[in-house]
């Protein structure tokens, strides 16, 4: 280490503290550099020594040796001031610690009001932190998770994750870096008929397990053999979670070997999943998973002969000390091949160009696969910030509270300066107290958490898929609130520490006049920090507000159709086994039927309904205009009655009818953005235009624009086809408009479609309005959490403004007393607190408001129809805010107004 | 050289230290002859002993150290009493001079 030199010294008695901080990190963590200051001490004294002893007419080497044995052995000597340092510091924190406790514990009052400002802070922060934690840190639960890839590709709409069963196969077989390479269906299959409540099952590939290295609790998971094609047969077997085990068996042990109905196919049980299993899919995880060769009896016609169908998320096992660029190179020239080989089979040149510019894309897997962060990410950061905002807030207040309690303290403190206390000493056992008070938050801040954590999973599992995470505490959890709790108590102790420790010793010893100057710097602190809670408050507020705005806009404007007292289920005649012609026939039954029943306003069929976050695009062109680009257009395929089911306005022309499927020209419907774009604001009907490679159709009519695949899309040029003319037996979606509540008649709708044939399944009805509030997951999250925490924060505020008026109040009672005796009103006293409360307010206001707007930027991908800078929110969140802190300073100012002038200056 | 060496009490030598101290800087070898110096001979401190309580001292913050050239012109590690340290060395001679005039009462009598 370095010596120190003079002129640092010279300020050393400012310097104090620093000094010992610097000592006990030379003791604690640079161990060595305190041993060799010591070594070069004691080898220093060793040359006076023997110095000493020349001059006193020893011979040098003598002189010598009586030095070192004099000295001792210097391994004894520096062994005994380790324990002396180490001693004295051990004895001071443990003194500390005692009297910190013994403090806090005879003023309750202030103790609970900062631990529980702590503990909403630090408890809000774990929560949002346990959620980033199980989302974007953990690592998965399996084997060695470091060396788990995943395959992804980045195509013409972006960066994709799903592969064809063809593509899968080809990489299984071909590459030479991965030890195994596994797929696994990314959607899950959700009919189980005899589950009391709705299971989720995924279709792997047979090494799943094996790849993972997951080993069976009972029973044995699945294998290669179980997924071979050659034996449809051996592939309906299913291993199943410890979740769905406790749920549907109650861990009874004969599950094993018991049947599993998957969509009317029986399934043997093979075995139980250990209780940690992770699925590799984060916050999607499946309750049993089958091999990928029972697909044949799940969906019919089969996925698995075509190249061009996308649903298998694809993780390999890399060979050991392999790294992702390596096996990229590997990798590459295979998709590749493949992707060559399959577009030169295709006829469209621009398919064909589209399918080569397909690039493989490697990423690490260790904490599992990205759908879920992808979609969650970017709010649940949002959130941390948010969070970070209410403990900053909570800080303050326990700043404040240190404060007022530091010139409370002030008697006590000069005492132990004067008899000698270092101030360094004083900060060292004001900042013990801080981080007592700190943990004590931290802990309550961690219970908090762990019962919100699973409060705030249920209301992010409100979307469409359920949500599981796990959200437990770990390690890196207490780890996470435990640093939170003794950095965010040590920021709220030192000003005050440093503060209250200042020297100035005598006018503490005074009467309570002298200590006004004390008092005033630190109610002039506090007001600082109100004015900072009161503009970070504001942030919340307003994103808060910006969200809510959000909600209601996306709620309540007009997508092109009414969303409400629709229902909606799926039919699939093609898995009762139907052809075309059946299905097309079944159809028409169903439709009779449904039109039938009382209540119900209209009926249709659609491939694909709104928001459903699915969509079909296709290339569009007019036929008397050929134009060099392929544009592609937004497809749906519809029977007649769609449009007055949904509510979107025909705008000229007619809707279709029954006979349009078996005309010679095929008709559709475009909607008003497709004329604008390919029409030129011409009258389309009777123009022929060809959708993809269908037949050449002619334009029959044109309806309202409407939204398709997500509210927030501008609105989308699209095409509507007649439905009921094709050849394969398509899964449609049947769409019913009911005159009152949609699910009342959603089970007589059910009942009627399910007597027409036994054999076809049929959904479960769900309403058109839900399928949208799915939609708006995010953002209701977002708005909800925002709002709760907006609330928290104005809470914690206005109690810290209640907390600075009173205490500035109390202050101020002899002064008060003289003013009211000089003549002063009570209104006035009443009024010149509310005004220093309004002036606080103001200025918060004044910061917070251009803050808030610079920031929502963060926001903005999420906002909708409403701007940061509205006036009208700014005016609603503003007056709440006033409103808040007038009701907070009402206590203190009507207090004040009930000040006895004669009671107060005997006081004096 | 004096030869009678008397053990040090207990407790005496952080005030023998910081009286030693209390009339300039010092490094551990001054410190232990001031003390020799200052009792006639009568208190010897080993370095094993003298070296872990001006760390400990050091670490109450009654002393602070720095490295200065030293008479031989090599470098040694002065220490000075801090105004702690001063204080309770004023502190520590009230509370000696109190228990020595009750002992030399007890005994006197």
């Amino acid at each position: 280490m370095e010596p120190h030199r003079a002129g640092d010294l010279a300020r050393a008695g400012d310097l104090a503290m620093f000094a010992k901080l610097r000592s006990v990190w030379r003791n604690l963590a640079h161990r060595h550099h305190a041993d060799r200051d010591l070594d070069d001490e004691l080898s220093a004294l060793h040359a006076l020594l023997v110095n000493e002893k020349i001059h006193a007419g020893m011979l040098p080497d003598a002189a010598r040796r009586a030095a070192t044995i004099e000295l001792g052995h210097p391994h004894i000597v520096k062994q005994h001031v380790r324990d002396a340092r180490a001693g004295a510091l051990l004895d001071t924190l443990a003194q500390d610690v005692r009297y910190g406790v013994g403090l806090l514990r005879r003023n309750p009052l202030f103790t609970l009001t900062a631990v529980l400002s702590l503990a909403i802070g630090i408890g809000a922060n774990t929560t949002i932190f346990s959620l980033v934690n199980a989302l974007l840190l953990r690592d998965l639960r399996v084997a060695s998770p470091t060396e788990l890839a995943e395959l992804g590709r980045i195509t013409q709409y972006g960066r994709g994750g799903s592969f064809s069963y063809p593509i899968y196969r080809t990489l299984h077989d071909e590459n030479s870096v991965f030890q195994g390479v596994l797929a696994m269906s990314k959607s899950t299959i959700n009919d189980v008929t005899d589950a009391e409540r709705p299971a989720a099952g995924r279709l792997v590939s047979g090494n799943f397990f094996d790849v993972l290295g997951v080993p069976p609790q009972t029973g044995r998971l699945l294998s290669p053999a179980d997924d071979s094609a050659a034996s449809p047969d051996a592939a309906r077997v299913a291993a199943i979670t410890d979740g769905l085990w406790q749920r549907q068996f109650g861990r009874n042990a004969n599950a094993v070997g018991s049947t599993l109905r998957v969509d009317k196919v029986a399934f043997t049980i093979v075995g139980i999943l250990p209780a940690y299993f992770d699925d590799p899919l984060v916050g999607r995880g499946a309750d049993f998973f089958m091999p990928i060769a029972a697909e044949r009896w799940l969906r019919r016609p089969t996925w698995l002969d075509k190249p061009d169908f996308n649903w298998l998320a694809i993780v390999g096992r890399l060979k050991p000390g392999l790294s992702l660029r390596a096996a990229s190179a590997n990798l590459e020239p295979i998709f590749e091949h493949f992707m060559d080989e399959y577009a030169a089979a295709q006829s469209d040149p621009d398919a064909q160009r589209q399918l080569r510019s397909h690039r493989l894309l490697l990423q690490s897997a260790r904490t599992g696969l990205s759908d879920l962060r992808r979609d969650f990410s970017k709010p649940v950061l949002l959130l941390m910030g948010a969070v970070t905002l209410v403990l900053l807030i909570a800080c303050a207040n326990v700043v404040n509270l240190l404060l007022a309690r530091g010139v409370a303290r002030r008697r006590e403190i000069a005492l132990r300066l004067a008899i000698g206390a270092g101030r360094g000493r004083l900060v060292r056992q004001l900042l013990t107290e801080s981080a007592l008070l700190g943990l004590a938050g931290g802990a309550a801040g961690l219970a908090i958490a762990s019962f919100g954590a699973p409060l705030l999973l249920a209301l992010v599992s409100q979307g469409a898929t359920p949500v599981a995470l796990d959200v437990s505490p770990d390690d890196r959890l207490v780890l996470f609130a435990f640093a939170v709790a003794v950095s965010s108590s040590l920021l709220a102790g030192i000003v005050p520490a440093l503060g209250t420790s200042r020297g100035n010793l005598t006018p503490a010893f005074h009467g309570d006049r002298r200590t006004l100057s004390v008092t005033r710097s630190s109610i002039r602190w506090g007001r600082i920090l109100i004015t900072g809670q009161i503009a970070l408050s504001l942030l919340l507020l307003i994103g808060a507000a910006l969200l809510i705005a959000t909600l209601h806009n996306l709620r309540t404007f007009d997508p092109g159709f009414d969303r409400e007292h629709v229902v909606l289920m799926g039919l699939d005649p093609g898995k009762a086994g139907y052809d075309g012609r059946r299905a097309s026939q079944y159809y028409r039954d169903v439709l009779g039927r449904v039109r039938s029943i009382p209540g119900v306003r209209a009926a249709s069929l659609s491939m694909i309904t709104p928001i459903s976050g699915g969509g079909i695009d296709n290339g569009f062109s007019v036929d008397a205009r050929p134009s060099a680009s392929h544009p592609v257009v937004d497809v749906n395929v519809t029977s007649e009655g769609f449009f007055s089911t949904m509510a979107t306005p025909l705008l000229v022309g007619r809707d279709f009818v029954e006979a349009d499927g078996k005309t010679e020209i095929p008709a559709v419907i475009v909607n008003d953005a497709l004329v604008r774009r390919f029409f030129n604001g011409e009258n389309p009907i009777g123009q022929r235009v060809t959708v993809g490679r269908r037949r050449s159709a002619g334009v029959v009519g044109v309806v309202a624009n409407a939204k398709y695949t997500s509210l927030r899309e501008e609105d989308p040029p699209t095409v509507y086809v007649y439905a009921l003319g094709t050849p394969e037996p398509v899964g449609f979606t049947l769409s019913v408009r009911t005159e009152g509540d949609p699910l009342v008649l959603a089970r007589i709708i059910r009942k009627e479609v399910q007597s027409l044939s036994p054999s076809v399944p049929v959904g479960q009805p769900k309403t058109l309005s839900s399928q949208i509030d799915r939609s708006l997951v995010n953002e209701r999250l977002v708005a909800r959490l925002l709002g709760s925490f907006a609330a928290l924060a104005l809470l914690l505020a206005a109690v810290g403004l209640y907390g600075v008026l009173g205490y500035s109040v109390a202050r101020r009672t002899g002064e008060i007393g003289v003013r009211l005796a000089l003549g002063a009103t009570r209104a006035t006293v009443l009024r010149s607190v509310l005004r220093e409360s309004s002036m606080l307010t103001a200025i918060g206001t004044a910061v917070g408001v251009p803050a808030a707007i610079l920031l929502s930027r963060f926001l903005k991908a999420l906002l909708y129809g409403v701007a940061p800078w509205d006036p009208r929110l700014l005016a609603v969140t503003v007056v709440y805010l006033f409103f808040t802190a007038m009701a907070a300073a009402a206590i203190p100012a009507w207090r004040a107004s009930r000040v006895d002038p004669l009671v107060a200056l005997r006081h004096e | 050289m004096d030869h009678r060496r008397e053990t040090l009490l207990q407790g005496t030598l952080d005030l023998l230290i910081l009286k030693a101290l209390s009339t300039g800087e010092r490094h551990g070898l001054g410190v232990s002859r001031r003390i020799e110096q200052m009792t006639g001979g009568t208190f010897a401190v080993q370095p094993g002993s003298l070296f872990p309580a001006l760390h400990r001292l050091e670490e109450s913050g009654w002393l602070e150290a720095e490295w200065q050239p030293s008479e031989n012109n090599r470098r040694a590690k002065y220490y000075k009493l801090t105004r702690a340290g001063r204080r309770q060395l004023g502190e520590e001679t009230a509370q000696w001079n109190r228990i020595a005039l009750a002992i030399s009462r007890a005994l006197g009598t």
